[in-house]
């Protein structure tokens, strides 16, 4: 995959990155402010010179016999927020969710003005989250201009448990949320084929067997084609077809995007 | 407003008479949470037993336009749970059972009203707990947590409520139920945990639950000025030691302590840090190390290690009998709550003695260092006008550099209606716009928990300002 602005997945568009290229490091904080265009992979570059880090597991990152088409270090970080993708290391650190301070968005709703959602600090719980809400909606509610991010030291233990194939050779594959008491009997039933992510069993990747379905035996948290945009339950489609009408009326931000058929 | 007739009448018939209260001392009851300054009296006060009964009663008050607040426990300190504009109190009292332990996939689901400590005893023989823990976590109950996105002295390494909520049910302003889980998609569970209970009544949640550390270190420290403290602070962090908890005692706070409880400490102390590390045992002890070694560093006067639980009880002491010591120092003490970039804490102590000076009150300091939240604790004679008048102006003061240095006006206790005016602060009129429509995602709901968390709402009256913070 190209970096940057060529990401096409899931047959979504993202636009190209917006060209700014600022970054804000405090160690002494742990906290960092970056705009959104930069990538992943040099952000983390950018961090582990202050001795710090992002404790994303991507979705292959570092992992040399990787042949996945998503590099979680080539995405920019207003596509791994958009994206919100499970990763390695999401069971012992959290997620984007989790890392997002605050963030300054493009106002779909006002053409040129930008807004700061959260904050640039650890602790606040002043106002709505609504940053929380552009992480996993791929881009829905409009632009993500820059990111303040919690980050780690460099010295957090790294329990990533990279097992099975390189990954999986096509998009016919099933990416399950793995429960603990699940990820045993997971591993035994599709051997090699697994990658199981996280030793406490966060996820995992295999293949969709022609004639058997896994997850009807594993009683994940959440299941999606890899090839597909996951499905919402009814409850978040609702609120999501309601966060549309209030944050991009015009519907300007992937407007095809969990549209009943 | 209907009558309190009327208003029995109908939620009577809604979810039973026997579980409707009002008369005089239900308003005095629930009229305000821990945070008395502004009082509003409710004209019922309901105790569902269950989500479909809150959707019933949500969507009754609805139909009729009347307000309604949910409460827990009451212990809020920004008035989150104290009915602005009358209403119904839909109390979480009845909501109290732990519904299901699921332990391999550690997690649990319970309802709104159990207390936080409550869910630690149900899976402590099983060497997991609830991580957050507010100092309130004895009587505070889930539903509030949620709320207002609790933390606690263990939040630097653990996290405030959010991440440990796995989902939840909610009953939005229409009455709908929705249930909301993490998974792919916008993090709708992120977006209610902290908004305070004005985005819907949550009547149930699946909890994340987290091993007990293997091993557990704890260390405390005096030392001569508080800047060398609050610097030493910033070098434990700066050094890749992640604590699970960072708290900062002044000297105010320690003299409480040694009139109330006979606290010993060197004479010389301006400052104690107590530190807690966890984790495996080995990695457990190299953090304590490093702390230590930045104690000695930072010039500490003296430090010790507990050597067994009854120890580290003793070393967390002064931490938590702070706040009920300050009684000994003045009739009133008021506690703010702001939070600024850790690396700013020296510059920021250094402000809020001189601004305490400038106004001759008194002040004193005990707080999450290790997040860079604040409570600076204010001691006066609320009998003397003047003394509340310095009170509030020397609030305000300290709110704002907190803003002035990149900070937050609040870190755990919540905008309620105490901070509303301060939201300007921090935000600019087009980002308070932004999260009015943010709000509105959950439905066009001005009578659910009105006037809190966003200024200017309708029909609502400003803040008294008798004095800002947590008045004890």
């Amino acid at each position: 995959m190209a970096r940057g602005g060529d990401v096409r997945f899931w047959g979504l568009d993202f636009p190209e990155p917006l060209p700014e290229r600022e970054a804000e490091i405090s160690a002494a904080d742990l906290v960092a402010t970056f705009s959104a265009g930069w990538t992943l992979g040099e952000v983390q570059s950018m961090l582990r010179s202050e001795g710090l880090l992002i404790p994303h597991g991507g979705l292959c990152l570092e992992h040399p016999a990787s042949q996945w088409p998503v590099r979680a270090a080539d995405l920019t970080l207003e596509q791994a927020i958009g994206f919100d993708f499970p990763h390695a290391l999401g069971h012992l650190y959290g997620g984007w969710t989790d890392w997002v301070l605050g963030l300054t968005v493009e106002d779909a709703n006002s053409p040129g003005s930008e807004v700061k959602l959260g904050s640039r600090v650890v602790k606040s719980v002043a106002g709505y989250d609504g940053q929380k809400l552009f992480c996993g909606a791929l881009g829905a509610f409009g632009r993500i201009v820059s990111v303040t991010l919690r980050v780690y030291p460099l010295s957090v233990p790294l329990h990533a448990d990279l097992r099975g194939s390189g990954g999986p050779p096509s998009e016919d594959c099933v990416l399950h949320r793995v429960r603990p008491a699940d990820l045993a009997a997971l591993e035994a039933t599709v051997g090699e084929h697994a990658l199981a992510l996280d030793r406490l069993g966060a996820w995992a990747v295999y293949p969709l067997g022609q004639k058997e379905d896994p997850p009807l035996r594993f009683a994940g948290d959440q299941l999606w084609r890899y090839g597909q945009v996951p499905e919402l339950n009814p409850a978040a489609r609702r609120l999501l077809t309601q966060a549309k009408v209030q944050l991009d009326p015009n519907d300007q931000h992937q407007p095809a995007l969990w549209r009943p058929a | 407003m209907p009558t309190t007739d009327r208003l029995r009448d109908g939620l009577a018939r809604e979810i039973g008479a026997e579980r409707i209260l009002s008369g005089p001392s239900v308003e005095r009851t629930y009229e305000s949470d821990a945070y008395n300054v502004d009082r509003s009296q409710p004209t019922v006060v309901v105790l569902p037993e269950s989500t479909d009964e809150v959707a019933k009663v949500v969507r009754w008050c609805r139909r009729e336009g009347i307000p309604f607040t949910a409460r827990g426990a009451g212990t809020g300190l920004s008035g989150g749970a104290m009915p602005a504009l009358g209403g119904v109190v839909i109390s979480t009292k009845k909501l109290n059972r732990i519904l299901e332990i699921d332990l391999p996939n550690r997690r649990m689901r319970a309802q709104a009203g159990v207390t936080n400590i409550a869910l630690s005893k149900a899976v402590a023989a099983h060497g997991l707990h609830f991580a957050p823990d507010p100092s309130s976590q004895t009587v505070a109950t889930l539903g509030g947590n949620i709320a207002e996105n609790s933390g606690g002295p263990h939040t630097l390494k653990y996290g405030v409520t959010a991440p440990h909520i796995l989902g939840l049910t909610l009953i939005d302003a229409e009455g709908e139920i929705l249930e909301l889980e993490r998974g792919f998609g916008p993090d709708w569970i992120g977006m209610v945990v902290g908004s305070e209970g004005t985005l819907g009544v949550v009547t149930e949640a699946w909890v994340r639950l987290t091993p007990v550390p293997e091993h557990v270190e704890t260390a405390l420290a005096c030392f001569g000025t508080v800047r060398e403290a609050s610097e030493c602070v910033s070098a434990i962090i700066s050094r890749g030691v992640l604590p699970a908890a960072l708290e900062m005692m002044d000297r105010n706070i320690l003299m409480a302590l040694r009139a109330a409880f006979g606290l010993e400490f060197p004479d010389a102390t301006q400052a104690m840090l107590l530190v807690e590390c966890d984790g495996p045992r080995e990695a457990c002890r190299q953090e304590i190390e490093a702390v230590e070694q930045a104690f000695r560093d930072f010039g500490a006067i003296t430090q010790q290690r507990a050597r067994d639980a009854a120890e580290r009880a003793k070393l967390w002491t002064a931490r938590k009998k702070g706040v009920g010591a300050m009684g000994r120092l003045a009739p009133s003490v008021v506690t703010h709550d702001g939070v600024i970039p850790r690396s700013k804490l020296p510059e920021m102590l250094d402000a809020v003695y001189e601004i305490a000076a400038r106004y001759q009150i008194g002040v004193a300091n005990l707080f999450h260092a290790g997040d860079g939240n604040l409570h600076p604790c204010f001691y006066f004679d609320d009998r003397d006008p003047r003394q509340v008048e310095a009170v509030v102006a020397a609030g305000t003061e300290v709110i704002q550099k907190c803003i002035e240095l990149g900070g937050s006006v609040t870190g755990e206790h919540g905008i309620g209606v105490e901070k509303l005016d301060l939201m300007g602060l921090m935000f600019s009129p087009g980002d308070l716009a932004y999260q009015a429509r943010l709000k509105e995602i959950f439905g066009t709901n001005e009578l659910c928990n009105p006037c809190k968390v966003l200024p200017n709402q309708r029909g609502c009256q400003e803040h008294r300002l008798r004095w800002r913070g947590v008045a004890t």
